[in-house]
């Protein structure tokens, strides 16, 4: 599914034509290991735990957003994740800016614009545990604007 | 004239009849939203400052209700600074409409004009792109600031660059009254772009 819309995504030919958002209350994050995600006409988000890793060992769980079709990310938003505190993960922040980590995907036809953004976010795992946070950015098309903060949770696995 | 020059010259035109700092600010006439005229040099001797407004746009919605933009405009008009809304949304776009900037002048408890440009003409003489996009002009008449109401480009003041926020709207009014020239007279806006119908 991702890849499909990750593949139309950027796709700025056709009018947009996209059925009126419910994103002012962000569906609860799934609870499922491994990966966790929010799927909707505009956008998918994604947060991939690591691999297991010895405890107390630097690992990096991945934030993947990727604009639906006719919409793009708005580079200029401070996009960013904000993770809960959780007892045995230590993060070096309380709020880790992706902006700048982000590996960007242009859009077809628009390169100009990033239609895709995948980034980093580093932290140590004492124990297993669950990691959640907030997954906030922002995504646009000509005739509107989004500013999303969606909450998602992984389970970290130690080896 | 072939058709290609037509379209250059017409494209030229248009950047260069966008506002600059420094020099005079084009004047306007616009209708607010009970159909009254408003027009810019009705209000010569006077600070003005022009937002580009969209009620819908979240930036805008961040903005009036969490950061730099709430409140602002009561604090300035109190300084006896006048402060003009100006949405240049089209008909269909997001924001556009008598009724839906009436709702969010309720909700942002704005006490000032919002003012309607559908056709854009005076959003691209400006060369506003963003919503909010902030303009300050000069008792005299002249264009002193244009740019982001601030450096956090969230719209919550919640990620200022460098980590102190810094309201540019406010420090360039502020250097107004203090009979200084704006020292940051240029910023880059931020937010939803402006919902032009062409």
């Amino acid at each position: 599914m991702l890849a499909a819309l990750a593949a139309s995504a950027c796709t700025k030919d056709k009018p947009p034509e996209v059925p009126a958002p419910a994103v002012t209350a962000p569906a609860a994050a799934k609870d499922a290991a491994g990966t966790s995600r929010e799927e909707k006409p505009e956008y998918v988000v994604e947060l991939l735990a690591p691999e297991a890793a010895p405890a107390g060992a630097e690992v990096a769980a991945t934030v993947h957003v990727v604009a639906g079709e006719g919409f793009h990310l708005n580079a200029e938003y401070p996009m960013a994740f904000t993770p809960d505190e959780v007892d045995g993960l230590v993060f070096k922040d309380k709020k880790i800016p992706l902006a700048d980590a982000a590996r960007k995907t242009p859009c077809k036809g628009e390169p100009k614009d990033a239609c895709e953004a995948r980034a980093k976010v580093p932290f140590t795992a004492d124990k297993a545990a669950k990691l959640s946070g907030l997954v906030a950015f922002s995504i646009c098309q000509p005739e509107k604007c989004l500013i999303e903060k969606v909450k998602l949770a992984v389970d970290v696995p130690v080896k | 004239m072939n058709r290609t020059a037509l379209l250059l010259v017409g494209l030229v035109s248009a950047v260069a009849s966008a506002a600059e700092v420094g020099a005079p600010a084009p004047d306007f006439t616009l209708k607010d939203l009970d159909g009254k005229d408003v027009k810019l040099s009705a209000f010569k001797g006077k600070t003005v400052v022009l937002e580009w407004f969209n009620p819908e746009c979240p930036y805008v919605k961040a903005s009036h209700t969490k950061g730099s933009l709430k409140d602002t405009a009561q604090r300035a008009a109190k300084k006896g600074v006048v402060w003009l809304a100006i949405n240049s949304g089209a008909p269909g776009k997001q924001g556009h409409g008598v009724e839906k900037n009436r709702a969010g002048v309720k909700a942002f408890g704005l006490e000032h004009p919002v003012l309607l440009d559908e056709s854009g003409a005076v959003g691209k003489a400006y060369g506003a792109t963003n919503t909010p996009h902030l303009f300050v002009i000069d008792p005299r008449g002249t264009l002193v600031y244009r740019g982001a109401i601030d450096n956090s480009p969230d719209g919550e003041g919640g990620a200022a660059k460098d980590g102190k926020l810094v309201n540019y709207v406010e420090a360039a009014l502020d250097d107004l009254a203090a009979g200084r020239a704006v020292k940051t007279p240029d910023t880059k806006a931020y937010g939803c772009s402006v919902k032009y119908g062409s």
